[in-house]
């Protein structure tokens, strides 16, 4: 037979298995890490990469065919490639970006800026990422949230303050607090739950404050009881927080997660609550994954040391994590007696010779098609087959 | 400035074909003479007249160099020299010249007997265009003409496929053809040494693409196959015989043998006897492991895959079967397929590119029938899959390639400038080079320093290093140095005077200037020589004056002061030739102080 190295076989082996794991899957070997991934159009996403050089870069990247046209057509297509559509360096590093949909923009919030930062994707006449503008607000470095509307909350990162935005006048609306339960201050982190219903997420406790921004007030509060969980491990905590809202974009319209929304909050040891906001007193689904992040280990943004998590845009009952370490996680969450793994994407782990590597960022496509990153600068598209027994 | 030029022939945005004109040093080279796949006219070929609107072309190219045997970049050879009339040198590799006339009669006999063309080349055109190439090796330098020097290296991509690096005097440029920075199951990845080339040439397409890892299109390949099969369906692959014909079946053999799968792989006969041959005869160019398995054994004797009999199209049950040509337009891939289509079970796996007019064209476009000559329609109902098993280079393995061989100037062909902006600025950003971009058609210049690289002699070496104590040269302070530049034959030498003057076999003659001033100045001739000195010594702080027996000195220049207390003074100022400029200075100086 042909020669071959053991490591070679190892790798073989996966690529074996992975036939029938996988629907799809495609890997791509970047030459930067990439550090976030956000969808920017139905076949399009925008990603962040850390260069060499220490500035970050944004590129605007199409999804190869192979991925975007339905399967029936699959076959008679050949690309299956990434296509650098723009790019561009942004000013600072980036810590958190998010699109602006429909109107090929990014908005940005760097690392020791204040305020945020808005980017024009290329255009016909430019392949340039280039700096528009910012939206003034006192805040270092905040953390972002969008809704439909074109408003932006805004948090700052060790305070309880937080300011509303209307982007299309580029003006703040009103700015306003959360008190602090604990003695230490610290930030929260928004995420938009509808249309007008935001969630502010303590990052050391968990605790949710949700705040109506129409009518500009905080409007109810719960906390996940944390008292149940692996007491044993004691040490401080992050929590970081997601909605079905989130997806708004994506391409399922199926479930139309803005009638009955769903919040789900995951802290650096592990904990996954999942809540239906119809009832915010009982978690849908309480859980621990039985992971840790090592918060020391990851100094630096927000973002780096928590995990992240995403809803499935077309089943609500599936949630996947990231972040722990070289894999992607997809659990079901219908309820804390169902609650199990559903799969394990080990891919990212088969690259990176040995050494550990992390997975930096993922976000869902659609119909089981995630696309994740690893700090060994690859980024993968994959379409899994869920387990029989789920 | 020494400029080079680049020229890519080509009208407007099209990217099917390879073919760009070079001059640099007074030399035209032509790289790349590829054929557009898309065109059923003159289209197809380059536009040559651009070169010289009439009369011979032979004069104005110096020579051409084909990178690879792909008909995108050789598949216009035939016209131009058989047709054109280019008489001149054309290098290639050896697998190249060996394969390219295959591939050339192939789609020759597509474009005339399938598609009825007339005002093509002949396959007497191939056979006399390629006994006119050149043969080159790898890391081979080698001297097209007395200035024109040219050397080849590993590209990747295909079997003999290079990128070349061309000289002309003191500028160089590296054109990359296609290559591939990632090694695959049967060749290596593009190598080059850090030859600090004035201008890199690489394609713009591959700078803005990051390909699949062919581990995943491989991926893809299996599990087509193994899906159908499953289901007891028939997977024909129609391959070129040179193509990725090996590398499919060494793939297909280790998935079979590792998943213990009993279903018959067949490969049709005279697609691995051909294959073979090359394979053993260029065995240098593909990578390690093939070398290692081929020392051991035929490359192609496999296990599980075995040769093809006609009968077994009728066979029951679920088979597999590699045969030629690539695009179904003749032979066993067409019948077979005739035969499978209309079975919903079945799948055709096409590997290729397919020109315009081939069943196999059609079939990538969603043809649910096929008409053929007789009347005779086939029904297709098989699942059809295109996939892309070429092995080209990246965004990624562009910064690579720079890096290797740290070019001055970077030019992207075949793109649109507005959509390379990004790409130009990441260059400048992490190597600080230029990137150019010429639309097709249009001429693009590159500046180049040029370095005219001299002799000095040793004697005029020593006697600077004791004039400035050994201190070593500083680029950001130059010293003058005076000397004379001889040139013998093809050598410049910089040389002492006197050694020029014996070397020349003329005697040398010195001139010395010598001018006369007068000055009123009452005291002692020396007094006044004092103050000259003090004058003199304020105004060139950074020389050697000295005063020595009532005579200034500065370098080769004399001042000298007579006269009596009383009288007028005469300032003697002399000065060799050399000295002229410090003469001048030093004369009008002293006319200052006369006033």
């Amino acid at each position: 037979m042909f020669l071959k190295d053991s490591d070679d076989e190892d790798e073989d082996e996966w690529f074996y298995d992975s036939i029938k794991r996988y629907k799809q899957l495609r890997m791509f070997d970047f030459e930067n890490i990439i550090q976030q991934i956000e969808l920017s159009d139905p076949s399009t996403i925008c990603v962040v990469g850390k260069h060499k050089s220490g500035k970050h870069e944004v590129l605007e990247l199409s999804l190869p065919e192979k991925l975007t046209v339905a399967p029936s057509h699959e076959g008679l297509v050949k690309n299956s490639d990434l296509k650098l559509k723009s790019g561009g360096f942004t000013v600072a590093p980036v810590v958190q970006m998010k699109v602006l949909w429909n109107q090929r923009r990014i908005i940005v919030s760097e690392k020791d800026q204040t305020g945020v930062a808005i980017y024009n994707l290329g255009s016909a006449n430019s392949d340039l990422i280039t700096r528009f503008g910012s939206v003034t607000c006192e805040f270092v470095t905040p953390l972002m949230a969008l809704n439909n509307q074109d408003f932006v909350l805004l948090t700052a990162t060790t305070q309880r303050d937080f300011v509303v935005i209307d982007l299309a006048v580029n003006a703040i609306l009103y700015k306003l607090s959360i008190d602090s339960t604990n003695e230490t201050e610290c930030g929260l982190e928004p995420s938009f739950v509808s249309e007008n219903l935001a969630a502010l997420c303590d990052r050391n406790s968990g605790s949710i404050f949700l705040h109506d921004v129409r009518a500009s007030k905080t409007c109810g509060n719960f906390s996940p009881a944390t008292q149940n969980f692996n007491e044993s491990r004691v040490g401080r905590k992050l929590w970081t927080v997601k909605t079905t809202y989130c997806n708004k974009k994506s391409l399922s319209s199926a479930h139309g997660g803005v009638n009955n929304p769903k919040l789900g909050i995951a802290s650096t040891m592990g904990d996954l609550v999942i809540y239906d906001l119809r009832n915010t007193s009982v978690a849908v689904c309480e859980s621990n994954i039985g992971k840790v992040i090592d918060i020391q280990s990851h100094t630096g943004d927000f973002y780096s040391q928590v995990p992240v998590i995403n809803f499935s845009p077309d089943d609500e009952t599936q949630v996947s994590s990231s972040g722990f370490d070289g894999n992607v996680y997809v659990y079901n969450v219908s309820c804390t007696e169902k609650f199990k793994t559903v799969f394990v994407h080990d891919g990212h782990i088969k690259q990176s010779d040995g050494v550990n590597c992390r997975v930096t960022s993922h976000m869902w496509y659609q119909e089981n098609i995630v696309i994740s990153a690893a700090d060994n600068s690859w980024l993968h598209c994959w379409q899994f087959i869920p387990d029989a027994l789920s | 400035m020494p400029e080079i030029k680049i020229t890519p022939l080509g009208a407007g945005q099209d990217v099917g074909r390879s073919c760009i004109l070079l001059s640099m040093g007074g030399k035209n080279i032509m790289l790349d003479c590829g054929m557009h796949m898309g065109f059923n006219d003159e289209r197809r070929f380059p536009d040559f007249t651009y070169i010289a609107p009439d009369g011979p072309l032979t004069s104005y190219i110096d020579c051409v160099i084909i990178s690879h045997f792909h008909l995108d970049h050789c598949g216009a050879l035939p016209y131009f020299t058989e047709m054109v009339g280019y008489t001149g040198p054309i290098y290639m590799t050896h697998p190249t010249k060996a394969i390219a006339p295959i591939l050339l009669e192939d789609m020759r006999k597509v474009a005339v007997e399938r598609k009825g063309e007339s005002n093509f080349f002949t396959s007497q055109n191939i056979k006399d265009c390629m006994k006119k190439v050149v043969a080159v090796t790898l890391h081979q330098s080698v001297m097209v003409d007395g200035h024109l020097e040219i050397k080849a290296y590993y590209a990747g991509h295909v079997l003999g496929a290079a990128m070349f690096w061309i000289r002309v005097g003191s500028q160089s440029v590296v054109y990359t053809g296609d290559y591939n920075m990632t090694p695959d199951r049967h060749l290596g990845a593009a190598w080059i040494d850090k030859c600090r080339p004035d201008l890199l040439i690489s394609e713009s397409t591959y700078a803005t693409t990051i390909r699949d890892s062919k581990r995943c299109r491989e991926r893809d390949f299996l599990k087509k196959i193994h899906e159908c099969v499953d289901r007891g369906g028939k997977v024909l692959i129609p391959v070129f015989a040179l193509g990725r014909a090996q590398e499919l079946c060494i793939l297909l053999e280790t998935y079979w043998e590792r998943m213990n799968l009993k279903v018959p792989v067949y490969f049709a006969v005279g697609l691995t006897e051909k294959a073979n041959n090359y394979y053993k005869m260029f065995i240098t160019w593909t990578n390690q492991k093939i070398r290692k398995t081929f020392v051991q054994r035929n490359m192609f004797d496999f296990k599980h895959i075995k040769p093809f009999d006609k009968a077994y199209i009728d066979n029951p049950g679920a088979m597999v079967v590699f045969a030629t040509p690539g695009m179904l337009h003749a032979g066993l891939s067409l019948q077979i397929f005739k035969k499978w289509a209309p079975n919903e079970n079945n799948m055709v796996i096409m590997p290729g590119f397919c020109v315009v007019g081939t069943v196999g064209h059609k079939v990538l476009n969603g043809a649910k029938k096929i008409e053929f000559e007789n009347r005779q329609t086939v029904e297709v109902k098989m699942s059809v899959q295109y996939m892309s098993f070429s092995a080209h280079a990246d965004a990624k393995g562009i910064m690579q390639l720079i890096q290797y061989c740290q070019p001055k100037n970077v030019m992207l062909v075949h793109g649109e400038a507005a959509k390379m902006e990004f790409l130009k600025e990441k260059i400048k950003k992490e190597f600080d080079l230029e990137c150019y971009m010429p639309a097709n058609g249009e001429t693009c210049v590159v500046s180049t320093s040029m370095t005219i690289p001299l002799d000095v002699s040793l004697k005029l070496l020593k006697t600077e290093a004791q004039k400035h104590n050994s201190l070593p040269p500083d680029p950001k302070r130059p010293r003058v140095m005076h000397g004379v530049l001889v040139m013998k034959d093809s050598s410049m030498c910089l040389m002492d005077v006197d050694d020029a003057c014996k070397e020349a076999g003329i005697n040398r003659h010195l001139v010395r200037f010598t001018s006369t001033l007068r000055m009123e100045d009452p005291g002692p001739a020396s007094k006044t020589a004092e103050k000259l000195l003090h004058l003199i010594k304020t105004r060139l702080k950074d020389w050697h004056v000295q005063l020595t027996e009532g005579s200034i000195s500065v370098e080769s220049v004399l001042v000298k002061v007579e006269g009596s207390e009383e009288e007028q003074k005469n300032v003697y100022v002399s000065w060799d030739n050399q000295d002229e400029e410090l003469g001048s200075y030093i004369l009008g100086l002293l006319k200052t102080m006369g006033h």
